[in-house]
């Protein structure tokens, strides 16, 4: 009789929709990659993903369902790596895949890592990677040993890493007065939303975008903002400048929504390996603004404003809200996908012109930044949000990459033109 | 390296256009554009020239063919004797024939599914049109419709489990089935009322039967064991309301017969299967499956 013995995990907060909303063209995915200085040896990669899955037990699962939510189980199969695909973050079909959330992709020097979101976030997939490059160059030879600031592959995974950030959150602030500012997930604004034709499914058009830090950081002093703001900010001017041109009538100009995730982790201070992310929204009305001066300081305002503790918890205390309801923890988790579904393709997800997110800087120990090249960050396909931008820094420079599904780079090309014009120097990147 | 007229980006050196405006790199220095380093090309898929198949000339020529000997058939009946009286026997044939073999050149996209559906509606209309033709009635056309309705419900449920590959919808789709096909025997078959106060609640108990046993397979994963044994519960409450039902049906009194020979086998056989299955392994399992 088989031995029930296997490990098993809890969706976190954040993990529990994305089930219901994974498709082809809304795979929930997105992709962490480094290039290396030299071609990757397939057979190396395979060896130290294998060296590293003991210390990573939560992301080597299956996604099992159960009557009221999905869980995840503990996966013995046989690890798998994948040469790369032209058009990346395609959906992951767990019967090909052994039943793994996360594949691992090669191309000549670049190592990518494509992870499911129920998995983890940005920040836990960049250290995942980190791990498994970390161990591959020093089976390669090209290090003499895995260096502190990566994972060691063989200390076990402390409890910490595996357990709901949220629900902890939650614990901790329980005895806080509710007088958090109102939110809601669910916009009730009619924003902007770019309408082009669809690319097929199979396609995503990626452009990474590189320039230097000191020239983007002097940009931002300039405007008295971080680089965050002032690329969220020409993305929502990209956003502006698009409506200007599709609708002539002024007074019929919707606001122009942005999604900012948030790494929780630099509030509180939880070693969460699992979604530990929240969302801010920039919101501009174009018709309040008359130059991009006037969108740096409005966007900085309102981040600074929804990044404030109370406004904080009271987003942590909504996301949490629905999954511990007690009404809706014991609806059958057909139902409850089925509205999710419906919930996200009217309310929630279509309000938004993009998404943006800064993963930071990547640092790398001495050794193994001698053995690696760039590091960049894709936002997979949505099909809600038509374009998105993921953004790491490394080395000194800024890897800004775009990822769309639809057929004009209408973002992209207002956001790295005026980067020109702004006398910063891009070098462009595509997959195309 | 080369630059983008148009943005002002520096381009990488496998690119020939620039991704942002598309517009040409024109760069004397460069003499070969590499190869993308960093993403794989898509495959270079030679474009064949589609061979224009002119699917709607072809239609039209099928058409014209199936009008004119309509028309010639219709003639000679009106030559020889005088009315249109044979001529609709081969002009319903023609009809049908032009419906099954030109009609589709008209339309862009045919599936095998699609096409089966027409030609099911096509043959109902042209029994339908020729019982009436020839008899003046519908009486033996009532059982070919119906027959062909059933065939259409089982050929439409193996496309719909091929395609949806889901329990919950195909099940629906057969019980919605059965119940538009029970009343479609009553109202052309002529049975009586009570034929469907026998069948609604066989049906009913079917559709319930699956639903419970879709969700409790679902929410435990009792593997094949427990799927046996919700199959042997399930067939046996089935046998007690299908005796109960045809009971009434025949004998117009509730009662059963032949049911409590399939439940006195059935049941302890799926008590067996319980027992050997319990262990406290199957608490873990259902931890997982019904955590909340």
């Amino acid at each position: 009789m088989k031995q029930h013995k296997t490990k098993w995990y809890k969706l976190d907060t954040s993990a529990k929709i994305y089930p219901a909303l994974e498709s082809e063209r809304n795979p929930a995915l997105f992709r962490v990659s480094m290039s290396l200085k030299k071609d990757v040896v397939p057979q190396v990669l395979l060896e130290a993903l294998k060296s590293i899955k003991g210390r990573f037990p939560y992301y080597n699962v299956h996604l099992k369902k159960g009557l009221f939510w999905n869980y995840l189980e503990q996966n013995d199969n046989e690890l798998k790596i994948w040469q790369d695909h032209p058009a990346p973050c395609e959906k992951i079909y767990t019967v090909l895949n052994n039943g793994y959330l996360y594949k691992v992709k090669y191309y000549k020097k670049k190592i990518s890592l494509d992870i499911f979101h129920v998995l983890t976030d940005g920040y836990g997939a960049m250290e995942f990677l980190k791990t498994l490059v970390a161990q591959y160059l020093f089976l390669s030879g090209e290090i003499s040993k895995v260096q502190n600031g990566i994972l060691l592959p063989d200390e076990v995974p402390p409890k910490e890493e595996e357990e709901d950030a949220f629900l902890k959150v939650l614990e901790l602030e329980k005895d806080n007065k509710k007088n958090d500012q109102e939110r809601t997930l669910f916009n009730e604004s009619k924003n902007y939303q770019i309408k082009d034709r669809y690319l097929p499914a199979y396609k995503y058009k990626i452009i990474t975008g590189i320039l230097s830090v000191d020239e983007m950081k002097s940009l931002a002093k300039k405007y008295n903002a971080t680089i965050t703001h002032i690329l969220a900010a020409l993305y929502i001017e990209a956003g502006i400048y698009l409506q200007a041109s599709k609708v002539k009538d002024k007074k019929k100009h919707k606001s122009v929504a942005l999604q900012v995730p948030v790494n929780m982790r630099k509030y509180y201070a939880y070693n969460c390996m699992r979604n530990f992310t929240l969302f801010v929204i920039p919101t501009i009305d174009p018709r309040k603004v008359t130059c991009f001066k006037d969108i740096v300081c409005q966007v900085k305002k309102q981040m600074d404003e929804q990044l404030d503790k109370s406004c904080l918890l009271a987003m942590v205390r909504e996301n949490c809200a629905l999954a511990t309801n007690l009404i809706i923890k014991h609806v059958p988790i057909d139902i409850k996908n089925f509205f999710i579904r419906l919930i996200n393709n009217t309310k929630s997800a279509s309000r938004f012109v993009g998404t943006i997110s800064n993963l930071g800087v990547v640092s790398l120990p001495e050794q193994m930044a001698a053995a690696v090249d760039e590091v960049s960050f894709l936002i997979g396909k949505s099909h809600n949000v038509k374009c998105s931008c993921g953004v790491t820094g490394y080395n000194n420079k800024i890897y800004i990459s775009f990822g769309r599904s639809m057929k004009n780079p209408h973002i992209e090309r207002h956001i790295f033109t005026s980067l020109v014009k702004m006398g910063i120097k891009v070098k462009l990147k595509s997959n195309y | 390296m080369s630059y983008c007229v148009q943005c002002g980006v520096e381009l990488s050196k496998y690119q020939s256009k620039c991704p942002l405006c598309e517009t040409d790199v024109v760069n004397p220095n460069i003499k070969v554009i590499e190869a993308n380093s960093d993403y794989p090309d898509y495959k270079v898929v030679a474009e064949e020239e589609k061979k224009k198949v002119k699917r709607y000339v072809t239609g039209i020529i099928l058409s014209i063919q199936v009008f004119v000997y309509s028309v010639i058939v219709l003639i000679i009946d009106l030559l020889v004797d005088g009315t249109i009286s044979w001529s609709i026997i081969p002009i319903l044939s023609l009809t049908l024939l032009w419906f099954g073999v030109a009609y589709p050149f008209f339309r862009a996209k045919n599936t095998f599914f699609r096409l089966f559906t027409y030609d099911c509606i096509a043959v109902m209309i042209f029994l339908v049109a020729l019982n009436y033709a020839i008899s003046s009635n519908f009486i033996w056309s009532r059982f070919t419709t119906v027959s062909i309705m059933i065939l259409w419900v089982i050929i439409a449920g193996i496309f719909i489990t091929d395609r949806i590959r889901k329990v919950l919808p195909v099940t629906i789709f057969y019980i919605v089935c059965s119940v538009i096909l029970s009343i479609a025997m009553v109202l052309f078959i002529n049975t009586t009322m009570s034929f469907l106060f026998a069948a609604l609640p066989i049906i009913g108990t079917v559709f319930i039967l699956s639903l419970i046993s879709y969700f409790i397979y679902k929410s435990s994963s009792s593997g094949v064991l427990g799927l046996i044994m919700m199959v042997l519960v399930d067939a046996s409450l089935l046998c007690v309301i299908i005796d109960l039902s045809l009971h009434y049906y025949l004998v117009a009194s509730l009662g059963v017969s032949w049911s409590i020979l399939v439940i006195g086998v059935l049941i302890p056989a799926a008590s067996t299967l319980f027992a050997i299955k319990k262990s406290s392994e199957l608490n873990t399992i259902i931890s997982k499956k019904l955590h909340r």
